[in-house]
């Protein structure tokens, strides 16, 4: 009796099923709210952002505020991804998913700032979005059009308790095709898109580099991609906490995809990597140049076989004589004489090249110094100064031929290799002093040398920098 | 009613007292109710320390050593009401006390108060602080007791310490884990009916089976046969962990065949405990089997498995306690409308032992005993740093991924963070606590639809759920001889093997939707497994680490115990010899020399030596003393600095020692029991490990070189604290009164003082840079967070003949203080990234900012009460209390965060009204109540 009480109370413990929640839960389903579309009458174009952009700065304004009762919408594609950690708080969205580009809604990219991290997590490449446009903020934030919070003339970001009512998702998402473009092509309107660059290596000098884990490298590295047709270079732009910071930048040559931007002060473009997998260099034929480099000697001789300090020279003409062959490959614009004694002074007069306003599609022009016999001379050194303004993605090469043979005609059959010892004026050097080449060691040259300045620009914005040059010496120890 | 019970009194028993040749005291003792003789009665004379268990017919005698004078006799067994019956001993004369009656106590069941703490806050490492109050429940001192049930949600702890101070013993087998030296409670939960017998020696008082930690040892019995015949269901309700408890017991006493077995089930389960989301289910099962094979051999096996799943709850800011409430737990959210926390805590641990109980003859027993334990101990946790691996064109790998801290409560989402961040655009803050309010829980919709969008791509899982788990497998045997080598010597030794074999690894457990996870660690690139690069884990697989910890110890003590007329006094020594060793299992990249393989095996010599002495001035007044002194190898958990990653070990690691001493003056007379306990603890070379992100590390960061950038400040560090020493000193005192035969009155109170003692060795470590050294820590006079360092009690039981009965206690504590960060109070605290003192430092602001935090004091109120009936021959009762009536808040504890490690971080944040960094702490509970009833036959 007792052995039965106690197996029905043994029993009675365990029939009472639990309900404690186990493991076994439902998977989510995706939310309605995904296929969420807007009306046509609702919605507006990049293009009509952009303008609204430009008459707040037109009426003197930094920012233009959309009223919060302002039912609007713009529908894009996500384009950015911070998977890679590239992109921090920012999502990079177009109005197209290809190159198309109509009349009445032509393509366009923003920025939307955007206080989340992760934001990978549920906007994707490709994934189309609408923006809610209501409170929010137009403004020019690092150089570029962004979609913000803020009324006090500068753009903030939107917040994590909002964006989700902000940045809709539908449940579309395409491939996008980058529109593809040559460097001396790009517009403003390519800004905050996806790009293709074809034919593209990295500057031979930052072959050894990371991406971005130099020491030199501050929230950002820069390096400097540049198209083997053209010249034309761009800097890739890579963040310190991207996950690829620290792979050596690819050897080789071959296309690139990624964000047109401009790097966070403003100053020039960039391009921005969603991912390290963007670039395809899968062509060893790089484009490097020839090169002299005999490194730089400690000093010049005492004997001179070449000057000019163009003081002769009459201002905003071509610079002639002293065996100087002026000649303009390219576009309208050549190598002429100037003075001024602003910030950004001559040196006495100076030589310099400017493409701005030329309205050429490029310019090319070289300045190229007469025969210099090299037999027999000992300890010979070329030595001059530059400086530039805004010099953008226009640039100056310092060129020498040994098989030159003077004429006009036979400059571009001539073989020219870089001076690489040679000191530069860069992009990202001030504007204000002149940079000195260093005394340029020629003794590992034999024979008759011509030394060439050749610029490369375009009349387009970003491409139409000033270059300056003066105090060209050649000299050697008797 | 008063007339009734004196007349109870008097009839009830008699005492005569008879001239013969020696000094005689013998008596018998019956059940109240059915006035049937009681075996295993334990009668004791307070004042000689002598005890005797009556026999089968319920009698007893005392016949060697018998004090004479005014004597206090105390009868007790377990489910019964202790008694105590004054008499008069005289020169060889036998005092005879028949028929004393014991009543069966219908509170007795102590586990009734215990659901406050052995089921409850006891595994809870939630909490923060370990509670030492299963140690004590089994004690009848009304200092202990009130310890145990009145002050344990209050996470006091005797002395300031904790419960790796304290052994827990299942037949002779030592239960405290080699791991950290503490007692893992749930391995024996929900099994209250068949643990009940506990032999507890507190303090350094000796202990037959153990040589003890300085807090005291408690044996539990399971032995099959000294349990009594009969059965026992039990049902209780409580909003406090679980929602319900049901348990069945029966125990079949020695049947006739010479066996004899008890078996026990039970169940505990909710969806909900106080804190939000903090599910809880457990089910127990217990068997104990006995065959005594002749009058001197027995062998007895016992049975544990009680698998064991709860949800955690977590510590938060002021911030969200002010915003959320007492009850907000940041770990779940929900999903399938159904509340699930991501925190879950699992013990499966089953333990068998086999014990043989050899008597040698009457005065000398040896026991053996064989015990092993195996299972998982697992929690769970979310991993958002899922990577997915890409190799560019030209063959160089990437890993591209990692999310964002799921958690609704993560600093970057809280008001406070845009208050500090966005001064001037408050709207932002309003928003973010708008956001907080109405949702402020984990989202797991966003976990799966992000590891979707990845799957989509083809990438693997960015979040996912995983257990941490440490399956361990421990095999102990050990012996342990009892001799009573004359009257008044009683010798004692043991010799003890333990040997373990822990595996620790990580495990995928859900993948929440996405297609696997990555095993590289997605910060730096590192293989996890570097023999085995680029895995991708699967539900199920192991991930992230995977090592064993080996560990042997051996050890053996001895004790003497002497009694005379009225001076007892003990000596005790032990030894031990622990070594420690790690394995790698996968080879770390960021480790890839001293993570593989064998490391090195740590050895530590343990040495124990304890005195005691019990001196009687008579038998009202006793003195007491004790004093010991002992050295142990460090635990495993404060051994190894980041034993996950690595074989590293902590700097100049060497024993622990420990000095302990105490005197008490003890009071007892019919009326009152008084206890006056004056203590001294000084704990030496201690090591605490702990993990946190650090900001403000920045001159440590730029001394090591591995600096990534100018403002490289931040990064995820093991802080090692290596050589503290620990005071802890204080009175205890506690009284109870027998007012009248249905009245006590019980009064406690324990004063302490629990510091720091020096200014301990300070290091650093992370997945960059190793044991870097940054001098002392300033924590010399500190307190130690060792719940209040103040106590007080008072309270009443009324029991009524009529088998009902309430009480009432009110407790006040004081003194409790904030766990403080000792990187802190380093010098790293005024150091800027050059390494020279920070430019604006000022040492007065400087002073008020390291300033501890003690938390107001306060009061919780108790009330318990109390019925039971007798049919036939079955007991029904029930049992309510309610904890807290009075709803009071109070704060039991709280940390420092480290982020905030130096002085313009601390500064700054501390600036706030609402600091972003500001210490997290736990809340006690507000009014909860548990109901129990019965049925016993």
């Amino acid at each position: 009796m007792k052995h039965i009480n106690m197996i029905i109370m043994f029993l009675g413990v365990f029939i009472m099923t639990s309900c404690i929640e186990d493991g076994d839960y439902g998977v989510p389903i995706p939310n309605q709210s995904e296929s969420i579309s807007i009306p046509a009458n609702k919605l507006t174009t990049f293009k009509a952002l952009h303008q609204r952009y430009q008459q707040a700065v037109n009426n003197g304004n930094q920012i233009a505020i959309i009223d919060a009762d302002e039912d609007i919408y713009i529908e894009g594609y996500v384009v950015s991804s911070d998977a890679a950690g590239n992109f921090f708080e920012k999502l990079v969205i177009q109005n197209k998913i290809d190159d198309s580009n109509p009349d009445n809604d032509p393509r366009l990219g923003i920025r939307l700032d955007i206080n989340v991290s992760s934001l990978s997590d549920t906007y994707e490449i490709g994934r189309k979005v609408y923006v809610k446009l209501a409170g929010l903020t137009i403004g020019n934030s690092n150089g570029v059009l962004t979609l913000g919070k803020g009324e006090d003339q500068n753009i903030e970001q939107i917040q994590e308790f909002e964006y989700r009512n902000i940045v809709l998702r539908t449940s579309e998402v395409v491939n996008i095709t980058p529109k593809t473009v040559t460097l001396a092509n790009l517009t403003e309107a390519d800004k905050n898109t996806l790009i293709k660059l074809e034919n593209m290596q990295l500057n031979r000098f930052q072959l050894g580099n990371t991406f971005s884990s130099e020491s030199i490298d501050e929230f950002d590295g820069f390096r400097l991609l540049e198209n083997c047709e053209s010249g034309f270079s761009i800097f890739m732009q890579t963040s310190t906490y991207a996950d690829f910071k620290s792979l050596i930048v690819p050897q080789n040559k071959g296309n690139v995809t990624g964000i047109f931007s401009r790097d966070y002060g403003d100053d020039f473009d960039v391009l921005i990597l969603n991912s390290a997998t963007n670039i395809v260099f899968d062509n060893s034929q790089r484009c490097d140049p020839l090169e002299l480099n005999c490194g730089l000697a400690t000093t010049y001789g005492t004997t001179n076989l070449f000057k000019d300090d163009f003081e002769t020279q009459v201002n905003n003409r071509v610079i002639t004589g002293n065996g100087w062959t002026n000649y303009v490959e390219k576009g309208t614009k050549s190598w002429e004489a100037y003075s001024s004694t602003s910030t950004n002074a001559s040196l006495g007069r100076s030589a310099r090249f400017q493409s701005a306003s030329s309205g050429d599609a490029s310019n090319i022009g070289w300045l190229i110094t007469p025969a210099i016999n090299l037999s027999g001379k000992h300890g010979v050194t070329l030595r001059f100064k530059t400086s530039n303004s805004l010099a953008d993605s226009s640039f100056l090469e310092v060129l020498y031929s040994l098989n030159w043979d003077g004429t006009v005609a036979n400059i571009k059959s001539a073989t020219w290799g870089v001076l690489s010892a040679a000191y530069v004026v860069k992009d990202t050097d001030s504007f204000v002093p002149w940079f000195s080449s260093g005394n340029v060691d020629l003794s590992c040259a034999t024979g008759t040398i011509h030394i060439a300045f050749k610029y490369t620009g375009s009349g387009q914005t970003n491409f139409d920098g000033v270059y300056e040059l003066d105090d060209v010496s050649i000299d050697y120890v008797p | 009613m008063e007339k009734r019970l004196r007349a109870t009194l008097i009839v009830l028993f008699s005492v005569v007292s008879v001239f013969s040749q020696q000094t005689i005291i013998s008596g018998s003792v019956k059940d109240g109710a059915s006035f049937e003789p009681i075996e295993g009665v334990r009668v004791e004379i307070e004042a000689g320390n002598l005890s005797v268990q009556t026999n089968a017919n319920g009698t007893f005698i005392f016949s060697k050593n018998v004090p004479l004078g005014e004597q206090m006799l105390r009868i007790s067994k377990e489910g019964y009401i202790t008694k105590r019956y004054p008499i008069i001993v005289n020169a060889n004369e036998t005092v005879d006390i028949s028929d004393m009656t014991l009543e069966f106590d219908v509170s007795s069941t102590q586990d009734l108060f215990t659901i406050a703490l052995a089921d409850d806050e006891l595994d809870s490492d939630a909490s923060g602080s370990d509670n030492i109050s299963g140690l004590l429940s089994s004690s009848l001192d009304v200092f202990q007791r009130t310890a145990a049930f009145e002050f344990s949600s209050s996470f006091f702890r005797i002395r300031g310490l904790d419960s790796e101070n304290g052994s827990i013993l299942i037949n002779g087998i030592e239960m405290n884990k080699i791991y950290n030296g503490r007692p893992q409670w749930s391995n024996w939960g929900g099994l209250n009916d068949v643990l009940r017998s506990q032999e507890l020696v507190s303090g350094l008082k000796p202990s037959a089976y153990h040589f003890g930690g300085i807090l005291g040892t408690t044996n539990i019995n399971t032995t099959a046969s000294e349990v009594a015949k009969g059965g026992r269901v039990t049902y209780s309700s409580s909003d406090r962990s679980y929602t319900n408890r049901l348990m069945a017991t029966y125990a079949s006493g020695l049947m006739k065949n010479q066996w004899a077995y008890t078996i026990s089930l039970g169940r505990r389960w909710g969806n909900e405990g106080y804190q939000d989301a903090t599910l809880y289910e457990s089910n127990s099962f217990f068997v104990s089997l006995e065959k005594r094979l002749n009058d001197k051999h027995s062998i007895n096996f016992t049975g544990i498995y009680t698998p064991n799943r709860r949800g955690k709850s977590s510590a938060n800011t002021q911030e969200v306690y002010d915003l959320k409430g007492i009850k907000y737990n940041e770990y779940w959210g929900w999903q399938d409308g159904k509340k699930r926390n991501s925190r879950e805590k699992e013990v499966e641990e089953p333990i068998f032992i086999l014990n043989h109980f050899w008597k040698a003859n009457s005065k000398t027993k040896l026991n053996t005993n064989i015990a092993y334990q195996f299972g998982a101990l697992t929690n769970s946790r979310i991993a958002f740093t899922g990577a997915t691996r890409f190799v560019t064109v030209d063959g160089q790998e990437t890993f591209e991924g990692g999310g964002r801290n799921p958690s609704a409560s993560y600093y970057q989402k809280l008001p406070s963070y845009f208050e500090r961040n966005f001064p001037a655009d408050l709207e932002f803050a309003y928003g973010a606590q708008q956001e907080f309010l109405n949702n402020g829980q984990l989202n797991w919709q966003y976990l799966y639809e992000a590891n979707k969008i990845n799957a989509a791509q083809g990438k693997n899982a960015t979040y996912m759920l995983y257990d941490d788990v440490v399956f361990d497998k421990q095999f102990t045997v050990n012996s342990i001889l009892t001799s009573e080598i004359n009257e008044h010597v009683l010798f004692n030794a043991s010799i003890n093997y333990k040997t373990l074999l822990s595996e620790n690894y990580a495990q995928v457990k859900d993948l929440l939707g996405g297609i696997g996870f990555l095993n590289v660690d997605s910060f730096n690139g590192f293989q996890f497994d570097l023999k085995n690069p680029n895995s991708i884990a699967f539900e199920g697989d192991k991930f992230s680490y995977n090592y064993n910890m080996l560990a042997n110890v051996l050890s053996g003590f001895a004790q003497a115990q002497f009694k005379f007329n009225r001076t007892d006094f003990y000596v005790s020594t032990s030894v031990s010899n622990t070594s420690h060793q790690r394995e790698g299992l996968y080879q770390n990249e960021a480790f890839a020399n001293n993570s593989f393989g064998k490391g090195e095996q740590l050895s530590f010599i343990g040495l124990g030596a304890k005195v005691g002495l019990t001196y009687r001035f008579s038998g009202v007044h006793l003195f007491d003393f004790n004093a010991g002194y002992i050295s142990k190898a460090p635990s495993i958990q404060n051994s190894y600095t980041n034993s996950r990653s690595n074989h590293n070990i902590v700097p100049n690691i060497t024993e622990e020692k420990i000095l302990s001493l105490d005197a008490s003056y003890i009071f007892r007379s019919s009326f009152v029991n008084a206890k006056l306990t004056g203590y001294y603890t000084n704990l030496r070379n201690a090591n605490e490990i702990s993990f946190f992100f650090a900001d403000g590390i920045g001159s440590v960061i730029a001394y090591t070189g591995t600096q990534q950038s100018g403002n490289d400040t931040t990064e995820f560090i093991q802080e090692i604290l290596q050589g503290i020493n620990k005071e802890h000193l204080g009175l205890e005192f506690g009284v109870d009164s027998q007012v009248t035969t249905t009245i006590k009155l019980k009064a406690v109170a324990s004063l302490g003082q629990f510091t720091y003692a020096n200014n301990p060795d300070l290091y650093l470590s992370s997945d960059r840079f190793e044991n870097i050294h940054l001098g002392t820590s300033k924590l010399k006079n500190y307190k130690l967070a060792a719940g209040p360092h103040e106590a007080y009690s008072v309270g009443f039981e009324y029991r009524d003949p009529e088998y009902w009965w309430f009480g009432a206690t009110a407790n006040f504590f004081n003194k409790t203080y904030m766990d403080i960060s000792p990187l802190t109070r380093t010098d790293n605290f005024y150091k800027d990234v050059d390494g020279l003192p920070i430019s604006d430092y000022e040492e007065s602001i400087a002073k008020a900012l390291l300033e501890q935090e003690q938390f107001n004091d306060y009061m919780v109120v108790n009330l318990v009460g109390g019925k039971s009936w007798r049919v036939n021959s079955y007991y029904i009762g029930f049992f309510a209390s309610i904890n807290n009536v009075l709803n009071e808040v109070y704060k039991t504890g709280g940390f420092e965060q480290g982020r905030n490690a130096n002085y313009r971080e601390l500064r700054d944040d501390n600036a706030l009204s609402r600091p972003v960094f500001g210490a997290k702490y736990w809340y006690g509970r507000g009014a909860t109540y548990f109901l129990n009833i019965y049925l016993k036959f």
